[in-house]
C-alpha cells in the first residue's frame, strides 16, 4: 500500500512539474480591432513625437533614469520610416505620412554610391544589407501611400545594391566593404536575406518586367533550403522578413521547398508565440519562462504570424495552418496590446510623452523598433480582428 | 499523431518485454488488468481536449510536454531493464494493483492519453493501445527462465530506447507545430 501512494506521489508531483515548468496556462486576453487601432495609433504617437533635427528620430528612452538615448542605428531608422509608411499607405494617416517623411533627409545624407547603385550606410562605415533593403521598402511604401514617383530613382539605386550583392546561389552578402570596394564573401546578415527578399518581392510587383522577380525566387530558394545551414541556425530561424517575402511573392512563385520552408516557419513562429504566452511578469511564470519578450519581439512574431496567415489564405499548400496562425495571432496581438502603456499609465512617468504609446523592457528601457514592430504587426492583424 | 506513430509510441511505452518480467502469473489477473487499462486510457483520452482546454494549454504544448514524459520514461527503461516487483493484491484484484496500476497506466501512456484527445485522435489511440495491450498479453504464453529473462530484459531496453526515440519524435513534431 505505501508502495501504492509512493506511485500515486510521483504521478501528481510529476503531473505539477510538468504544469509549472513545461506546460503553464497559455494566457491570451481577447482584442478588439478598435483596441488594436488605438494601440497602432499610440505607438505611431512615440515614433512621431520623437522626430529629432537632421531627420533623426528618438531611438531610446530609460525611464528609470528618464534619459533619452544618444545611440543610433540606422536599420532602424529605416524600420521606423517603413512602419509609419506601411500606417499611412493603409489609412491614409497624414501624421505618419509626415513623420515618415521627416527621415528623408536623414536617408538622402547617409548615401553611399558605387557603380551604379546606393547603399544606406553612415559616413565610414561599411554598407549593410538590411538598412538597405528595409529603407527601400519603406519607399515602396511610400509609394503606396503618396503614389509620388519622384523616390523612384533613389529605389533603384538602393534595390541595385541589394542585386549586387547577391551570388549565384541566390543568397545576398551581408556587408559591403568600403577599403576592399566589394562584397565580404562568407558575411551574411541576421535579418537582411530576409529583408532583401522582401524588396526584390516587392520591387518586382512595383515595376514588373525588370528581373526582380527571378532575385527574389533566387533568394527565397536559398533561404528556404540552405540558410539556416549557411548561417548555423539548429532549428528554422524565425524570420518574419522572411515571411513578409513569401507573401509577397504569392502562391504562383513559391516551389515546394519554399511552401516547406513557410510550414517550418508558422511552426517556429508559432512556437514563440506559445512560449511567450505562458511567459508572466512575476511568480513562476517569470521564474521559468524568463523576461517577458520586448515590444520588438512581440511585434516580429505578430508580423510574422500575420505574413504567413495572409500566404495561408492564398495558398492552399498551407490553407491547412490558417486556424492555427489565426488563434496565435489573435493571442500575441491580445499580449502585445496589453503590456503597451496607456495614456492614464504615462501620467505616472516622469517623461509622459516618452513612456505613451510605448512598449518597455523589465529595465525600464524602450526603443524606437519596440514601437515600430508592434505598429506594424497589428496594422496587419486589423483586417483578422475585423473579420471577427 | 498518426495511428502508426500511436502504435510505435505506445508499444514502446507499455514496454511489454520489461512487464513480462513483473506479471502476476495469474492470466486471467493480466486480461483484467488490461481492459481496466484500456478502459482509463479511453476515458482520459476522451477528455483530454476538455482537459487541456480547461487547463490553458494548446495541444502543441502538451505534445513537448509529454515528450518530456517520454524520454524520462524511456530512458529509465532502458537504464533499469529489470523493474522490481510490484505487491499487489491477492487473485483476480491483482488486475487493478498492480497490473493496471502502476504498471500499464504508466505517466507515459496517460501523456500520450491526453495527447492523442487534444490532438482529435482518441479513437486511433484507444486502437494503438489495444494493440500494445494484445502483445502484453501473448508475452504471458512465452515461458519464463534465466535465458527467457535475459532475452526480455534485452527486449524491454530496446523498447525503452524506442520510448526516447518517440519523445524525440514528438517534441520535434511539437516544435514544427504552429
Amino acid at each position: 500500500m505505501r508502495r501504492l501512494l509512493v506511485y500515486a506521489a510521483v504521478f501528481v508531483l510529476g503531473a505539477l512539474a510538468l504544469r509549472i515548468a513545461v506546460v503553464p496556462a497559455e494566457v491570451c486576453p481577447s482584442l478588439s480591432p478598435d483596441q488594436a487601432r488605438t494601440a497602432i495609433a499610440e505607438a505611431a504617437g512615440w515614433l512621431e513625437r520623437g522626430g529629432r533635427p537632421g531627420g533623426r528620430y528618438t531611438y531610446g528612452y530609460d525611464r528609470e533614469l528618464d534619459l533619452v538615448s544618444e545611440d543610433y542605428n540606422i536599420t532602424r531608422h529605416a524600420g521606423v520610416m517603413l512602419s509609419l509608411y506601411q500606417l499611412a499607405a493603409e489609412t491614409g494617416d497624414e501624421e505618419a505620412l509626415a513623420a515618415a517623411e521627416h527621415g528623408l533627409p536623414f536617408l538622402r545624407a547617409n548615401l553611399l554610391r558605387h557603380d551604379d547603385w546606393a547603399a544606406f550606410a553612415e559616413p565610414g562605415q561599411d554598407a549593410g544589407l538590411g538598412a538597405s533593403a528595409l529603407v527601400a521598402a519603406a519607399l515602396v511604401q511610400r509609394r503606396r501611400a503618396t503614389g509620388d514617383e519622384s523616390q523612384d530613382g533613389l529605389l533603384h539605386e538602393l534595390s541595385r545594391f541589394l542585386a549586387a550583392q547577391q551570388q549565384a546561389d541566390g543568397s545576398v552578402l551581408g556587408v559591403w566593404s568600403r577599403e576592399t570596394e566589394s562584397a565580404v564573401p562568407g558575411e551574411y546578415s541576421k535579418f537582411g536575406s530576409g529583408q532583401a527578399l522582401w524588396t526584390f518581392a516587392l520591387m518586382d510587383e512595383l515595376f514588373p518586367g525588370e528581373g526582380w522577380d527571378e532575385r527574389a525566387r533566387g533568394l527565397a530558394r536559398f533561404v528556404a533550403t540552405r540558410r539556416d545551414d549557411v548561417e548555423g541556425y539548429v532549428l528554422t530561424f524565425p524570420d518574419h522578413w522572411a515571411a513578409y517575402g513569401l507573401a509577397e511573392l504569392g502562391p504562383e512563385q513559391l516551389g515546394g521547398p519554399e511552401i516547406a520552408y513557410a510550414r517550418s516557419l508558422a511552426g517556429i513562429l508559432g512556437l514563440n508565440s506559445r512560449l511567450e504566452s505562458q511567459s508572466g511578469e512575476d511568480g513562476l511564470r517569470r521564474l521559468m519562462r524568463g523576461e517577458p519578450a520586448s515590444g520588438a519581439g512581440l511585434g516580429t512574431v505578430i508580423e510574422g504570424l500575420a505574413q504567413l496567415r495572409l500566404l495561408s489564405l492564398a495558398d492552399p499548400r498551407l490553407g491547412d495552418l490558417t486556424e492555427d496562425l489565426e488563434k496565435r495571432l489573435r493571442c500575441t496581438a491580445g499580449r502585445t496590446v496589453e503590456r503597451q502603456v496607456d495614456p492614464a499609465e504615462a501620467q505616472e512617468a516622469d517623461n509622459p510623452l516618452l513612456a505613451r504609446g510605448a512598449w518597455f523592457s523589465e529595465d525600464g528601457y524602450t526603443q524606437m523598433d519596440d514601437q515600430q514592430h508592434p505598429l506594424s504587426g497589428l496594422l496587419a492583424t486589423v483586417p483578422l480582428l475585423e473579420a471577427g | 499523431m498518426t495511428f502508426a506513430f500511436l502504435v510505435f509510441a505506445l508499444v514502446a511505452v507499455v514496454n511489454p518485454c520489461r512487464l513480462r518480467l513483473v506479471l502476476p502469473r495469474r492470466r486471467g489477473a493480466v486480461a483484467l488488468g488490461t481492459l481496466l487499462a484500456l478502459g482509463a486510457f479511453a476515458a482520459i483520452a476522451a477528455l483530454g481536449g476538455e482537459l487541456l482546454e480547461a487547463l490553458d494549454i494548446s495541444p502543441e504544448s502538451f505534445r513537448l510536454g509529454a515528450a518530456l514524459v517520454l524520454g524520462l520514461e524511456g530512458a529509465r527503461a532502458f537504464v533499469f531493464a529489470r523493474p522490481a516487483a510490484e505487491p499487489g493484491l491477492a487473485g483476480l484484484k491483482a488486475g487493478l494493483v498492480p497490473v493496471a496500476f502502476p504498471l500499464l497506466l504508466t505517466p507515459g501512456v496517460v501523456a500520450l492519453a491526453v495527447a492523442a484527445g487534444g490532438d482529435g485522435v482518441a479513437a486511433e489511440a484507444v486502437g494503438a493501445l489495444a494493440l500494445a495491450l494484445a502483445l502484453v498479453l501473448g508475452t504471458t504464453l512465452l515461458p519464463r527462465g534465466t535465458r527467457a529473462d535475459a532475452l526480455l530484459a534485452a527486449g524491454g531496453r530496446l523498447l525503452g530506447a524506442l520510448e526516447l526515440v518517440a519523445g524525440v519524435a514528438l517534441a520535434v513534431e511539437a516544435l514544427r507545430d504552429v
